[in-house]
């Protein structure tokens, strides 16, 4: 084979390679927007279907047995009640324990025992809390399976989310914030007081929010403390019935009248908006208080 | 100035320990599902130990159930045991109740699986583009956007999953082959939920793979292909590997996918276009009905919780595992 012939098989070779990486590139790029048109037609889909139903009765009815009656009151009040009560337990807890284990807590197999925990707890199954709250609250504690069960299993669902991101938060203030305080004669509860939180605070609220989101679009655990198919009545104390936003759609969407799938989209529509209005509430949060270091 | 020296000492002590109780409580929170789940477990498998007690049995319509039901397993927990893990039965619900978990494993398996074949090429073929080929203009804005994959709750893809996907596949690619619940709808859709999963921590991953080492392909003269395929890949792939458990574990846990599209029909078969029962399925399904506080059925859901909190644990074990043993360092 002759210099030029050799010279002239490689190029056509690389320009096959070329050709190739050039699919490749454009196939990484189809299976990027995958998801992406995934998520356009879900979008789409909801809408259509359940824009013919987002009237105001809506949040002002309760579960019917007719479709054009059926809203989705007590849920929302449901929704409001359990996770108002879950945040008053899960955010003080999960802040604390991370100001603990990023200030407090010396390095010792103990603490990294305890780190390691609270990574496997994030990622535990969700119906399996359903379990330990049946288990423990409902029946171990006599609550019932009544708000007060619902939220406390909530919280214990979000408490590691809690932790992980209020460590992230607490792990970015620079040591030199500390130092100046302990430098003035300030305790380590001072200096975590007034100094390391309130530094720390826009990336507490930014976590807590998404956990909040999370404990909202939540399902699974709470079928199993309060699926009741049917709550006409708002709860009026903790140790109420109730029923969730999330909860109320499952019921809709597993009854085979097709016209409750539009009540089901409907009420899909109200719990994305309420996810919307908390994720952007945390974007503003984060993009607002982050003090420039 | 010594008293209130003791004074501050004595509350920040307070403080401290305050501190490291609610820490402490996490862990708790652990032992606690564990305990729960075990303590039901145990019992579910010593039913016909209880049932082979008659003064109890007398006392107990629960058992008394159990032992019309099933008069041959009364005093033989081992026979339970044994059928729990060989049988291609379950129908603990039913009055003929058999106890073989395997169909819901099955199904447990069958959906996992069909997940993992959706996300994990794809979430692959997306953390490549966004880590070596995208702008950064394009991977600021797409990698949140397909993070909010993950954000939707898992009850809208249910429903998607049930009144979209399944008759838009009857419609187009099965016809009425495809039970109007079944693994397909439900895996397809479950993989979706986890991509962003699989891509996100891959592109991290791919990222943190050094420059030089692709410089160095490309000086060879490499294609960007070939750079991403031989060199940035196995440089990741421990971490590609942990992405890739972390979703499956996600898979087997998840719910109202599979609570809504897969079916409730405990089902011995590997058919993707059959109606089939998960671990998750099963617990919702007799959630949904009013069990008894300490009957059979109430037994039954820890354990098969367990069986879920087992399988979970493994996956991550074998996720923290992986990431030890297949880490390369670049020093």
């Amino acid at each position: 084979m002759s210099v030029l012939a050799a010279d002239l098989d490689g190029r056509r070779r690389l320009e096959r390679r070329r050709q190739t990486a050039r699919v490749f590139v454009a196939a990484c790029q189809a299976a990027t927007l995958v998801g992406l048109v995934f998520l356009g037609i879900l979008l789409v889909d909801v809408t259509r279907d359940g824009a013919p139903y987002l009237r105001p009765e809506l949040l002002t009815h309760f579960p019917s047995r007719f479709p054009a009656q059926a809203g989705y009151a007590s849920a929302l009040v449901g929704t409001l009640y359990v996770v108002g009560i879950m945040s008053l337990v899960a955010f003080p807890l999960g802040v604390l324990a991370a100001v603990y284990l990023e200030e407090y807590a010396h390095p010792s197999p103990l603490t990294r025992a305890l780190e390691v925990n609270v990574a496997n707890l994030a990622s535990v199954p969700s119906i399996l809390y359903g379990l330990l709250g049946l288990g423990v609250f409902v029946e171990g504690m006599r609550m019932g399976k009544s708000v007060l069960a619902g939220a406390l299993t909530l919280a214990l669902l979000v408490l590691p989310l809690v932790i992980l991101a209020s460590r992230e938060a607490i792990r970015a203030v620079p040591f030199s914030v500390r130092e100046a305080a302990y430098a003035l004669g300030a305790t380590r509860w001072q200096v975590v007081r007034h100094h390391v939180l309130p530094y720390a605070a826009p990336g507490i609220f930014t976590g807590i929010i998404l956990s909040l989101s999370r404990a909202v679009g939540e399902t699974a655990p709470l079928i199993m403390l309060g699926a009741l198919q049917y709550v006409p009545f708002l709860p009026r104390s903790v140790w109420d019935y109730f029923t969730v936003l999330p909860i109320q759609i499952f019921n809709y969407v597993s009854l085979p009248n097709p016209e409750f799938h539009r009540v089901a989209a409907a009420g899909i529509l109200l719990l994305l908006a309420v996810l919307l209005f908390l994720n952007g509430t945390a974007i503003w949060l984060r993009n607002r208080t982050t003090i420039q270091g | 100035m010594g008293e209130r020296k003791t004074d501050r000492w004595i509350r920040e002590s307070a403080i401290g320990a305050g501190l490291a109780l609610c820490a402490w409580l996490s862990l708790g929170v652990t032992v606690a599902i564990a305990a729960v789940l075990a303590y039901e477990t145990v019992e579910f498998f010593r039913l016909p130990v209880h049932a082979a007690d008659p003064q109890l049995a007398a006392r107990r319509p629960d058992l008394q159930r159990f032992v019309e039901a099933r008069p041959d397993l009364v005093g033989n927990p081992w026979r339970l045991l044994r059928e729990f893990f060989t049988e291609t039965t379950w129908s603990p619900l039913y009055s003929t109740k058999r106890f073989g978990v395997l169909p819901l494993l099955a199904g447990t398996v069958l959906t996992s699986l069909i997940a993992l074949a959706v996300a994990v090429p794809l979430g692959l073929l997306a953390a490549v583009y966004l880590s070596e080929f995208a702008p950064e203009g394009v991977r600021r804005r797409v990698k949140p956007a397909l993070e909010l994959l993950a954000g939707v709750p898992t009850i809208v893809y249910g429903y998607f999953a049930l009144t979209f996907v399944t008759p838009f596949l009857q419609d187009h690619v099965f016809g009425q082959a495809l039970a109007g619940q079944n693994a397909l709808s439900a895996g397809l859709v479950m993989g979706i939920m986890i991509l962003p999963l699989v891509s996100s921590l891959s592109e991290d991953v791919m990222r943190a793979v050094p420059a030089e080492l692709r410089h160095g392909a490309y000086a060879l003269g490499a294609t960007p292909m070939e750079v991403a395929l031989r060199v940035v890949i196995p440089a990741s792939l421990s971490g590609i590997a942990a992405a890739c458990v972390l979703a499956l574990s996600r898979a087997i846990g998840e719910t109202m996918i599979v609570a809504l599209a897969a079916g409730q029909t405990p089902n011995w078969t590997f058919n993707p276009l059959e109606t089939v029962e998960t671990i998750t399925a099963f617990i919702v399904q007799v959630s949904l009905g009013d069990t008894p506080y300490g009957s059979v059925e109430y037994r039954t859901l820890f354990a098969a919780g367990m069986l879920l909190f087992v399988l979970t644990l493994l996956m991550n074990l074998l996720s923290f595992r992986v990431v030890q043993r297949f880490r390369e360092r670049y020093l």
